[in-house]
């Protein structure tokens, strides 16, 4: 595997420490009392998504983390899991309702997702940034303040349950931020 | 980059760079005052200063030197070997104020070429040449409460833990501290004096004295009144940053010289490089060096905290990448 030292180490690049995948988040230089030098680099585990911070001896290299995203379209749900098919290849990969976690609420089928495999393996599912969606469950429209800043709670078809403008009705539909679980817009 | 916020970027340089002649200015007045004379050693030389942490920059000899055929030059770290061929010279009290040069340092607090103020003072005694030194930073950033520490007493008080530990003991507390490189004794003591100066008191110039002798360096090496030996050097620090390195300054020749092929074997083994020990250096202190304190100061890192500025960006002309 391709290897790179830390003072290479930019936010974003995926490296692989004691076995285990993470992201960089930070990477600071530093040379206390004229000595060794140092970097301090912050990570996120690919997995878990925890955040450490480790400081190593400058200059010392690690493995980049065999991390690749494929962009993957849903076929179908199962019991255990979500079918998920790569369009130029044709290739099939179930991943299970465990690795795709609370993302689970922006699932709908024909969608291309992002998937993140670790050596082979998926290990994460991220939806488009923006996704239509219809409104499956939400109290009657309410007429009146057109500002959309006065909201209510709504479910939509996918699970998401997501605060909406009072005007917005059921059976609309609407624009939604998967990053920040918010309404955009109605379409 | 818009062109509206160019504008603004290049208005803010130009206020900071106004300001930074200012403190050019108030330097060297500082040491007019003081009858310290500014000097200018040169910065391509033919001997290296050898500290294994300091990469140095070479570059090729001028074609046109037939007197000193040498292969290669070497841009200086400090201006120190320089100004004390001078002192050998008897030239008396003198300052630098010039660019120095170290491979591969880059971050927030580093740039490879940057500004350093070196000055020594002859016969001095360390005390009252630290209190000089605490006076030229508060130039920069004004009087400011400050707190004196011996490195052992800063271990205790900042990590809870003594620098005079076994190398077993001091490797657990780095590991529970998050390094997680494979270090030696001396690169411990590193790690955590860097995770000291993170806990360094915000609003406090603090200065830290009898080093370790393995980190004597240039320093003259003696015994405490604890019996233990340490090295007569010191550093400041304002907001955790190191702003001053300074000495009761080495000026044994047989001494300096084994010290300079110590770190030139060790300078080997980490980079794989052999730097010539500079002979005319040694030959000066063999001339004779009057007894003297000396600092080195981080001139662009004055100008940022002086500034209150987040790092050295913008209070250079051109940073690293800009240059």
């Amino acid at each position: 595997m391709a290897q790179v030292g830390t003072n290479e180490m930019r936010a974003g690049l995926k490296i692989e420490v004691e076995g285990e995948p993470y992201t960089i988040i930070s990477n600071e230089f530093v040379k206390p009392g004229k000595g060794q030098a140092f970097n301090r680099v912050k990570l996120k585990h690919l997995k878990t998504g925890r955040v450490v911070e480790k400081t190593f001896k400058s200059g010392e290299k690690f493995d980049l983390a065999d991390v690749e995203d494929s962009k993957m379209r849903l076929l179908y749900k199962e019991s255990d899991g979500v079918v998920f098919m790569d369009d130029t290849t044709f290739d099939q990969v179930t991943i299970s309702n465990e690795i795709i976690g609370d993302k689970a609420q922006w699932l709908m089928e024909e969608v291309l997702y992002d998937v993140v495999f670790y050596k082979g393996e998926p290990i994460e599912v991220n939806p488009p940034t923006f996704m239509e969606m219809t409104i499956t469950d939400t109290a009657p429209g309410v007429r009146g303040d057109t500002s959309g800043r006065v909201l209510k709670a709504a479910v939509t078809d996918t699970g998401a349950k997501i605060q909406v403008p009072i005007f917005v009705e059921e059976g609309e539909k609407i624009k939604v931020d998967t990053r920040t679980g918010t309404y955009v817009s109605r379409v | 980059m818009s062109p509206a916020s160019s504008k603004v970027a290049a208005s803010s340089k130009i206020a900071h760079l106004q300001k930074r002649a200012a403190f050019l200015h108030d330097a060297r007045a500082f040491f007019h005052k003081r009858s310290v004379m500014e000097v200018d050693t040169p910065a391509l030389c033919q001997f290296p200063a050898i500290d294994s942490a300091i990469q140095v920059i070479e570059l090729a000899n001028s074609s046109q030197d037939q007197k000193t055929p040498s292969q290669n030059r070497y841009l200086h770290t400090s201006p120190e070997y320089g100004m004390k061929r001078l002192l050998a010279l008897g030239i008396g009290d003198i300052y630098q104020l010039s660019h120095v040069f170290r491979k591969d340092e880059i971050g927030q607090f580093h740039n490879p070429e940057f500004s350093m103020c070196e000055w020594y003072r002859m016969g001095w005694e360390l005390k009252p040449f630290i209190e000089e030194v605490l006076e030229f930073i508060e130039l920069f950033i004004g009087k400011k409460p400050r707190e004196f520490l011996t490195y052992e007493k800063a271990f205790i008080k900042y990590l809870q833990v003594s620098s005079l530990e076994s190398f077993s003991i001091l490797a657990e507390v780095a590991n529970a501290r998050g390094c997680s490189s494979i270090l030696s004794h001396d690169e411990v003591l590193d790690f955590l004096f860097g995770e000291l100066e993170k806990e360094l008191p915000q609003d406090v110039i603090v200065v830290v004295t009898d080093f370790p002798p393995s980190k004597a360096a240039l320093s003259e090496v003696c015994l405490s009144e604890d019996g233990n030996w340490v090295a007569k050097r010191f550093e400041i620090f304002y907001r955790g940053i190191e702003l001053a390195n300074g000495y009761q300054e080495l000026t044994d020749p047989a001494e300096q010289k084994r010290r300079l092929q110590a770190e030139a074997k060790k300078y080997q083994e980490i980079h794989g490089k052999d730097l010539p020990v500079d002979h005319l250096f040694i030959e000066a202190l063999e001339e004779g060096v009057p007894p003297c304190c000396g600092v080195a100061c981080g001139f662009d890192r004055l100008v940022m905290l002086g500034l209150d500025l987040g790092d050295l960006f913008n209070i250079l002309p051109w940073s690293w990448s800009e240059a």
